[in-house]
């Protein structure tokens, strides 16, 4: 189940990747909590490109754990708005919506066919997601024509017990999102 | 961007070296929309499992399990487990469907994992206020309750109450005498008058506005826990709690405010007293721990629970309203009453040496 999830999303990447150049490129160490470890991947295209104010669609993936609490998986659209750059870095705010997924990180016993308790099959719940990011390209930095990138993101998960439960994390990675971007 | 990598480097550190994640034993239950979390801690290989049945509803026990109970962890195996929408209890259950079935099942389910895991031959439940309901409720409640008691070696009450009504009845009588006598000291004088006001104009909690106001009275006069309280504080690390522990800081509060601001959940929990009905039921020994200063779970409910019957008056004339110091010993159940502590939530009681040794002599019985 979560590797196929992985799977679609990364094609749908490489997808958008193929049909739309220039495809924008970011991945890193997603910390949920700051210490609950894992990854994320995003990817977009530029929809609107006017005084360097860049708009970008695409999507974003990633998947941490939380151990002994959650295993979480996110397949979110984001719309990203990156304003022009600064001295050593551009500054980016974004919106995501999408599909979550939560595994309790442990063993699970539950009622088996015959009503008997028994170990039985971790399926997890899914959730919508949604929630926003601010970030910082920071090609002051930049090697390669690779610009690290600081991401901190905000996301809720609904429903949980009834209600959105809010998540904090941050992102440390990597984008190809050039320095200057040439008008259209 | 340079010094954050080296930042990065020790939260993992931080992060792979907690306890937190490699004591004891970790799993899940589920049971009707509801992953429930449980941590095995203590004498895993102990042939005695204390089952935790915490308070709330909602407040949730795997976060108050990183404080060491080590009064009970260092003889026997000791289960904390979160129940439905509560603590870091997953999933999606209608808080407002929840009944006291639900908890009987997932107590059972509870009960049987740790059987087949361990099989212990000895398993008692301990419940702390509210969890004292899910317990009585598991060993008396409904058709098949004779085949749950079957399973249970004894029961552990601490501070709780398995009719709200009776305890609420016993509460205001003694925080109105505290209201006015604040009154004519001239102390906060308009918020204790809108106290009296509260208990003059509600006979019976409905609502979940009467709760709280009820709950905040009960605090503000000392009914919850005792002012300056001889208790130490927990002993706990606080970044470890926070960043690299099974708990999640969000659920832990907003879970529980849930269970506090769901109308249907709290009509149903202060209005149906069909469990009291049931306590003659209840043939396994028990010990029933109560606060003389307790106005959340008042002693009077203890009582209740340790006779068998709600008619606390009839049952026992004038322990009614002068229950002696000590306590009481009947048959397989003993009433324990500590005179300095009120709701004890936790542990955190004031006469914590008469609490832990009647607790672990009581085990020891059985």
């Amino acid at each position: 189940m979560k590797t196929t999830l992985l799977m679609l999303l990364i094609m749908t990447i490489c997808g958008v990747s193929a049909a739309a150049a220039p495809l924008i490129f970011e991945a890193g160490y997603f910390g949920e909590t700051l210490t609950h470890p894992g990854g994320y991947m995003a990817a977009g295209i530029p929809v609107y490109n006017r005084a360097q104010h860049l708009i970008v669609t695409g999507v974003y993936v990633g998947s941490y754990i939380h151990p002994r609490n959650h295993i979480g998986l996110l397949g979110l659209a984001r719309g990203e708005l990156i304003r022009p750059p600064r001295r050593i870095y551009r500054f980016s705010a974004g919106l995501l919506a999408g599909y979550y997924h939560t595994w309790p990180d442990g063993t699970m016993y539950g009622p088996g066919q015959d009503g008997t308790v028994t170990i039985i099959s971790n399926t997890g719940t899914p959730h919508f997601g949604f929630g926003f990011d601010v970030g910082w390209h920071i090609h002051g930095l930049a090697f390669s024509g690779i610009t690290p990138a600081l991401r901190l993101t905000c996301l809720f998960e609904y429903p949980y017990n009834g209600f959105a439960l809010p998540h904090f994390a941050m992102g440390v990675g990597i984008s190809n999102l050039p320095t200057e971007e040439s008008e259209e | 961007m340079k010094r954050l990598f080296p930042i990065l480097g020790l939260f993992f550190l931080l992060a792979s070296c907690s306890p937190y994640y490699t004591e004891g034993d970790y799993f899940f239950v589920r049971n009707n929309g509801a992953d429930m979390p449980v941590w095995v801690k203590g004498q895993t290989d102990s042939d005695t499992a204390i089952i935790y049945l915490h308070g709330g509803p909602g407040d949730g026990c795997i976060h108050f399990s990183l404080v060491p109970q080590s009064f009970i962890e260092d003889n026997y195996m000791v289960v904390y487990w979160d129940q439905r929408h509560a603590g870091q209890a997953q999933g999606n259950p209608d808080i407002g469907a929840s009944r006291m079935e639900d908890y009987i099942s997932d107590t059972d389910l509870v009960i049987e994992a740790v059987t087949l895991r361990y099989n212990p031959s000895k398993i008692f439940l301990m419940g702390n206020s509210w969890g004292t309901s899910v317990g009585a409720a598991y060993l008396v409640h409904g058709d098949s309750y004779q085949v749950r008691q079957d399973k249970i070696t004894g029961l552990i009450s601490t501070f709780g109450t398995c009719d709200y009504t009776l305890s609420y009845e016993n509460a205001a009588p003694r925080i109105l005498t505290y209201a006015e006598e604040r009154i004519t000291q001239g102390i906060e004088t308009e918020y204790w008058t809108e106290c009296v006001s509260f208990y003059e104009t509600t006979p019976v909690l409905l609502t979940v506005s009467d709760l709280r106001s009820h709950t905040g009275y009960v605090i503000a006069s000392g009914g919850y826990t005792v002012a300056d309280s001889a208790s130490p504080p927990p002993d706990l690390n606080m970044v470890s709690f926070i960043l690299a522990s099974p708990v999640a800081m969000f659920p832990l509060i907003m879970t529980n405010g849930a269970n506090d601001t769901n109308e249907e959940f709290i009509q149903w929990l202060v209005s149906d007293d069909s469990l009291s009905f049931e306590l003659s039921r209840l043939s396994v020994p028990s010990i029933i721990i109560s606060g003389r200063q307790d106005l959340q779970a008042t002693w009077q409910a203890g009582l209740s629970l340790f006779l068998g019957t709600r008619d606390i008056e009839v049952a026992s004339p004038g322990y009614a309203t002068s229950m002696p110091t000590g306590g009481w010993s009947n048959g397989n159940r003993i009433f324990m009453i500590l005179e300095s502590t009120a709701h004890g939530s936790f542990g955190t009681t004031e006469d914590i040496e008469i609490y832990q040794n009647g607790i672990i002599s009581f085990i020891e019985s059985e």
